[in-house]
């Protein structure tokens, strides 16, 4: 027993007299943890022109202002399933791509297939065959995140053995409408596609270029949690690009104590065809009460083309409730 | 059992983190002042001005970057992009508030990192921490002159984290750090939050020159193998390797720009004896060299065609 | 008093550190739990500062009417007193038009615009209400480089709900002189993200308290984003003109008016090189070529310090400067001007 106590002092009083210290073996840790399910992917693209992003919100991945890459890339990816299913941010295969090789930490190169593609999330899956199972990390909570947690960003972009670490902290949760979280970790190439752990080492998260606007070095990097991509994975799973869902109606996103009004209505849209009307005050959606325009907003981004949903609405005195299939942006 | 284990840790938990957090003070404040106090003591700001410039004003021209101090005789480490241009005066400027000219004792192109001599006998060196045990992960503080924003010579410091150990081909390993490095840091030291030398900071890869979160540093441990042919003197003879002894080094070839043709030392003669040591074999003269530094007389003995001949030679910095 | 417990502790445990394979495994494990809690214990004191304070930081939109366009534009700002005064740049809001307040949880709020420090890039604004939570202020007098601060804000417009964004860095700098237009004669220099947007919004240490405003940060070639090098007008400065501030004065900055040329040679102090006519050094008979040794009885060492102390003073402020004129130390004492 003795024996014991004197051993936990010794190794105590090695390990953690600096709290610098013990944070920073508190990083090694946990990037020793999800080391192997980052992996990296090497991209033959050829760029094709980019078009210009016309609406902040809307940032398309091909078209996103100045960010310029090259033929061939090496990038991050993060395994999200043992059977060969790897997730990484889209930007990474803009253009025409040609090839796509996810290299293991062990050196082994598989080639793979690209599936669907999120361009509200900025995400794309990836499909290899493995003969062995691949190293799923552990998820964490990330709907239980706060302002302040520290997370670290990891990547394989530079070096297919070791990751890049960086760390940061939470900077704000629900940005561009609730679709990522903000950090202070250096996002960077380095590590986008990569995985964003707590102190566990539990993926809370995978870093994405959401805006060009804000550069890669300014101290504001975006995520998207682990709760909202897996959710997106069976979407993802089809190839091609994920369809959003259209409700055809606009409205402002301040606060709504009363509901909110919906100022226009598309005509032939899934909302026109359910009977709304410019004026109607929306007051639930799918049970969950609509405190404001920008709680629909989140809502309506995290659905797809053709899910249902239930609103209840107020016309004059009357309150209605509508069940719905949400239909599609309209090329135009 | 259990509870033994847990009780003792919680104890040793409560003893020595908790004091600083049961009293509501933030633990690594502590440290990290601390670490800034002690490095910025071996931190020097470095302008390198224009050939007869007696103001120190201060422009866009103007080139300037950061240094560490490794030696109380005044021994300057900084990378060589700043201090190459010639017909130039090096400044260095330590947190003192004193000034010094500085000369340079060598430069490796290699890695981009060059040796300062200043004259100064009381300087406070940095000591150095062992980078070849350092994982990505690790805290580290940069030591630099961002933009010149300080003007009264203390450094700017960021924190950030060594990202990655990286190896690139034809080097050794350097250190990638996501601090913020700008212009004006380049040169400066990168430490670990203790305070201890991890690296110097590259100006290389930098495409623009502000932070990218990508920046590199020179670990310690490959400084400190650098720093032996830095500091020692350069002669400007070539010589081959022999291991039997044969009473002296052969001198086969001699650089017609070296000091050693200034000296008068032709190819073929033997030397015998440097500096008051007698030199047996090429290897050993090697070891005798690696004693004196540049700018350092030393007392030569020569064996030409069996005669004796004493000769001095002015040793100059390595190219 | 740490040092001799860690040798107690290696030398007591040494001789049973070669224990069975299985101990040192458990031990191991305990280890990492020991340093895993160690870690959390220090992100829990992240979280909970943020948390306290983290409502106190507001989104302002301002309007500009440029050729009679409107432009809209905005920036942070910082609750100081819970009668609804809110404290920001006055960048921020220069010529706007109008202007509202962004607060968590509600719609925009119109703001009045109280006082306007034009030169020390401080505004001070006012909202109805009462109950607003306040930042508190701290002593910016006594901060280390190395210090961890936390900076506040809404950069590049992110918050649609008006939640601020939150960087963490360290002191970079102290005393930094940024000239220009705007003044900041004695900020603090940070490495905590501040981008385009921040300007206005606090910056904390780790204890919450309120240490500077964020306004101004360094860019080199490209776009206005962080390069991990911002600047922070003080609390010290602050608190000197807060007061004219919220009772809706304009207030002017304390300006000597003399002229330095930084050498290379060394001097005790700083010597004049010009004295500006009609200045207050002027009116107080300081001449070209004296050296300023002390002011309000600290050393003086260099222009820059002695910048430090004057630009962070309202103008009429009296003060005594002791000078050295050919050999013979002499006491001045002068009230300062503002620069016209």
């Amino acid at each position: 027993m003795l024996r014991k106590t004197y051993l936990l002092v010794f190794l105590f009083f090695s390990a953690s007299i600096f709290a610098n210290e013990a944070l920073e073996k508190a990083f090694q840790l946990a990037a020793q943890k999800v080391k192997n399910s980052v992996v990296q992917l090497q991209v033959e693209a050829v760029p094709i022109r980019p078009r210009r992003s016309f609406h902040f919100f809307r940032t398309n991945p091909r078209g996103s202002g100045d960010v310029r890459y090259l033929a061939r890339r090496t990038v991050s990816g993060l395994v999200v399933d043992a059977s060969g299913y790897i997730l990484t941010d889209a930007n990474h295969l803009a253009g025409k791509v040609r090839r796509v090789e996810v290299i293991l930490p062990s050196g082994k190169r598989l080639r793979a297939k690209v599936l669907g593609q999120d361009l509200r999330f900025n995400l794309a899956l990836l499909q290899v065959s493995s003969s062995k199972p691949l190293p799923v990390p552990s998820w964490g909570n990330s709907q239980n995140l706060k302002v302040g947690n520290f997370v670290l960003a990891i990547g394989k972009a530079y070096d297919y053995r070791s990751p890049s670490v960086s760390w940061g902290i939470v900077s704000a949760l629900d940005r561009f409408s609730g679709r990522c979280l903000q950090t202070d970790a250096p996002i960077s190439p380095a590590n986008t596609g990569g995985a964003l752990v707590n102190l566990e080492g539990k993926v809370v998260g995978i870093p994405v270029i959401m805006s060009t606007r804000v550069g890669v070095n300014s101290g504001i990097g975006f995520a998207i949690p682990t709760h909202i991509f897996q959710k997106l994975l069976p979407h993802l799973k089809k190839p091609g690009i994920v369809k959003p869902a259209f409700l055809g109606v606009s409205f402002s996103i301040g606060q709504a104590p009363q509901g909110v009004k919906l100022e226009t209505v598309v005509p032939n849209s899934a909302a026109q065809k359910a009977g709304l009307k410019p004026g109607d005050y929306l007051l639930t959606v799918n049970g969950q009460k609509l405190k404001s325009g920008l709680d629909l907003r989140k809502i309506l981004l995290n659905k797809v083309a053709g899910e249902e949903i239930t609103l209840t609405y107020r016309r004059g005195k009357e309150t209605h409730q509508i069940r719905l299939k949400l239909g599609q942006r309209p090329r135009s | 059992m259990k509870r033994v284990w847990f009780s003792w840790f919680s104890f040793l938990f409560c003893f020595f983190v908790s004091p600083l957090l049961a009293q509501g003070r933030f633990p690594l404040d502590l440290e990290y002042t601390a670490a800034v106090e002690r490095v910025s003591r071996s931190f020097v700001s470095i302008y390198v001005l224009p050939e007869g410039q007696k103001s120190l004003i201060l422009d866009r021209n103007t080139i300037y970057g950061a240094g560490v101090i490794i030696d109380r005789n005044g021994l300057i480490l900084t990378c060589s992009r700043l201090v190459e241009k010639s017909r130039h005066t090096i400044y260095v400027f330590p947190t003192t508030g004193e000034r010094f000219q500085a000369k340079i004792l060598g430069i490796n192109r290699q890695y981009g990192v060059a040796l300062l001599k200043v004259a100064a006998s009381n300087l406070t060196p940095i000591s150095f921490a062992d980078s070849r045990k350092v994982l990505a992960g690790k805290l580290s503080l940069k030591f630099g002159n961002a933009f010149q924003t300080s003007k009264d010579f203390t450094p700017s410091v960021s924190v950030g984290t060594v990202s990655g150990v990286v190896r690139f081909p034809s080097l050794g390993p350097l250190l990638r750090t996501d601090a913020a490095v700008n212009q004006g840091d380049f040169g400066g030291p990168l430490t670990d939050s203790k305070g201890r030398l991890l690296g110097i900071l590259l100006p290389i890869w930098v495409s623009s020159r502000t932070n990218t979160y990508v920046s590199y540093a020179v670990p310690s441990h490959t400084l400190q193998k650098l720093l032996v042919d830095l500091k020692s003197g350069y002669l400007g003879i070539l010589m081959t390797v022999e291991e039997t002894k044969r009473g002296g080094a052969l001198i086969e070839e001699v650089d017609p720009a070296g000091p050693a043709a200034k000296a008068g030392i032709l190819r073929g003669d033997i030397i015998v004896e440097f500096g008051g040591v007698s030199i047996e074999s090429t290897a050993e003269l090697v070891r005798a060299l690696r004693k004196y530094m540049a700018g350092d007389r030393v007392q030569i003995l020569l064996r030409r065609r069996g005669e004796l001949f004493r000769t001095y030679v002015i040793l100059s910095r390595r190219k | 008093m740490r040092f001799p417990l860690v040798w107690l502790g290696v030398f007591l445990g040494l001789p049973f550190s070669f224990g069975s394979s299985s101990l040192l495994a458990q031990a191991k494990t305990q280890e990492r739990r020991a340093i895993l809690e160690q870690a959390r214990a220090i992100e829990k004191f992240f979280i909970q500062t943020i948390e306290k304070v983290r409502p106190t930081v507001v989104v302002i939109r301002v309007e500009r009417k440029i050729g009679g366009i409107s432009r809209f534009g905005g920036g942070s700002g910082v609750f100081i007193d819970k009668n609804g005064y809110i404290l920001t740049n006055e960048h921020v809001i220069h010529q706007a038009s109008r202007i509202w307040v962004g607060v968590p949880g509600k719609n925009l709020i119109p703001a009045k615009l109280l006082g306007v420090d034009k030169e020390g890039d401080l505004a001070v604004l006012k909202i109805p209400g009462k109950n607003w939570p306040v930042a508190q202020f701290g002593d910016s007098q006594n901060l280390k480089v190395g210090q961890w601060v936390l900076a506040m804000g809404n950069p590049f417009s992110l918050a649609e709900d008006f939640t601020c964004t939150v960087t963490k860095g360290i002191i970079s700098g102290l005393h930094r002189v940024q000239g220009g237009i705007k003044m900041y004669g004695d900020a603090i220099q940070t490495d905590a993200g501040i981008n385009p947007g921040n300007s206005g919004g606090p910056l904390f240490d780790m204890y919450g308290k309120l240490i500077g405003i964020n306004g101004r940060i360094s860019i080199r070639e490209g776009r206005r984003v962080n390069v991990g090098v911002g600047y922070a007008i003080p609390v010290h400065q602050i608190k000197n003109f807060i007061e004219p501030l919220k009772r809706g004065e304009n207030v002017r900055h304390a300006f000597l008016g003399v002229s330095f040329s930084p050498e290379l040679k060394k001097v005790k102090g700083v010597r004049i090189q010009q004295v500006l006519p009609n200045s207050s050094a002027a009116k107080a008979g300081l001449r070209p070529g004296d050296v300023i040794i002390r002011f309000q009885g600290q050393p003086i060492r260099s222009f820059t310090r002695l910048q430090n102390l004057i630009s962070v003073l309202p103008a009429g402020t009296k003060v005594t400067f002791t000078i050295l004129r050919n050999g013979v130390e002499r006491k001045i004492t002068v009230k300062l001007g503002y620069r016209r």
